[in-house]
């Protein structure tokens, strides 16, 4: 897919969704987990390996850490400033870790077997996930 | 990668957004600090400018944002063309004389009144889709609240992907985000974005005077403490000037890809 498509055609071809609950918060659902059946080269969303692979993505729902936001000087059209402050709270370091542990459990799993082949993996990095 | 350290540095050096804003022009009340459009998606304050997207949301949902928007869009259409909803009910007048599903409801509720004497033409649509719905359950047919009931959380919060791939090197190992940074023209000074909200609508610069909030997380249970490297990251709450500098601040930057598409 090329770097500079656009449109609905270049989206990723993100085939499957599942929502999870990471244990670590109150809520019934604070994981969204997607499957890709392509790896993502250097999982930049919508770039493709030239090799065949699955990606699971893991996204945190509702993270406690709050962004801060400032209007710009009154330029127009000068964006404002924005600090999304993505892991602030200790909270959603926990769950994004629970979120990445789940996506390798998911790539583990008997049904994903025929189609999991390790043999790109140095021995280490097939340790934990087998 | 086997501990949560190593999981949370991967993390933090390969975690990236797509983006799904919302909440930055919240409705609600007037006399609210945080609120920018009223029930009508008004802004409050001016008379003839309207917002309609996901940023009128008052607080962020528990899904994707496209449907919701899209409704918000169609509800928006009555709004502006000053049309009331089908029935005065809940189901939108978009779909004319011709909505399969509110022809059906209407036809069941009113086969039910002919069974049960019940005057049908007194409910809602919405009353009556209900009734539909559950029929024998007539008393669960409330009334249909106008009110906005707006928790107040006073910025946009978006999620953070992280991806885990079944290859050597998979992705969480193998880019180089400082690469895809400098592809985008960044120059590391954080907090210095986006096009996204370049694009957005004139209500969020009057909405926002440096709005700054710090949710406290919620401890429940025993969860698995993160510890060593975490401390180093940031604060639990809020951010040390030298951590937005050096850390955290970069991620959820944009890739080249999607900064394009966002751009307006």
């Amino acid at each position: 897919m090329g770097h500079h498509a656009a449109g609905l055609l270049s989206l990723s071809p993100t085939m499957v969704y599942c929502f999870w609950h990471s244990g670590e918060t109150t809520e019934s659902s604070d994981l969204q987990l997607t499957f890709t059946p392509r790896e993502l080269q250097g999982g930049v969303q919508g770039q493709l390996e030239d090799q065949p692979g699955m990606t699971v993505a893991s996204w945190q729902q509702r993270p406690k850490a709050a962004a801060m936001s400032a209007p710009a000087p009154p330029i127009l059209f000068k964006p404002p400033i924005i600090q999304t402050n993505y892991l602030v709270a200790e909270l959603d370091r926990r769950v994004v870790v629970a979120g990445m542990k789940l996506a390798r459990r998911l790539l583990a799993s008997a049904p994903l077997a025929p189609y999991y082949d390790s043999r790109g993996f140095s021995r280490a990095q097939c340790a934990d996930r087998r | 990668m086997q501990t949560d350290d190593e999981f949370l540095a991967a993390a933090t050096q390969r975690g990236t957004t797509t983006f799904h804003p919302g909440c930055t022009c919240r409705m609600g009340p007037a006399d609210s600090s945080w609120a920018v459009v009223d029930d009508q998606l008004r802004v409050h304050g001016l008379q003839n400018l309207r917002v309609v997207d996901a940023s009128i949301m008052p607080r962020m949902i528990s899904a994707n944002l496209n449907a919701s928007t899209l409704m918000i869009a169609d509800k928006a259409s009555d709004l502006i063309r000053r049309k009331e909803a089908a029935g005065g009910g809940g189901l939108s007048s978009s779909y004319g004389n011709s909505c399969p599903g509110r022809d059906a409801a209407r036809s069941s509720s009113r086969s039910a009144a002919r069974r049960t004497g019940t005057p049908a033409l007194q409910r809602t649509a919405s009353q009556e889709l209900r009734a539909a719905l559950r029929p024998g359950h007539e008393k669960s047919v409330g009334h249909r609240s106008r009110t906005c009931e707006c928790i107040p959380i006073p910025v946009p919060q978006n999620s953070l992907s992280f991806l885990a791939s079944c290859f050597d090197e998979g992705a969480l190992s193998r880019g180089d985000p400082s690469a895809d940074r400098a592809k985008a023209g960044r120059t590391g000074a954080p907090g210095t974005v986006d096009g996204l909200v370049a694009g957005g609508s004139a209500g969020r610069r009057c909405a926002l005077p440096w709005a700054r909030a710090v949710a406290l997380p919620r401890e429940v249970g025993s969860p698995t403490r993160l510890k060593g490297a975490i401390g180093a990251l940031a604060p639990p709450t809020a951010p040390s000037p030298r951590a937005v500098r050096e850390g955290l601040a970069n991620l959820g930057r944009n890739a080249p890809r999607e900064r394009e598409r966002l751009a307006v």
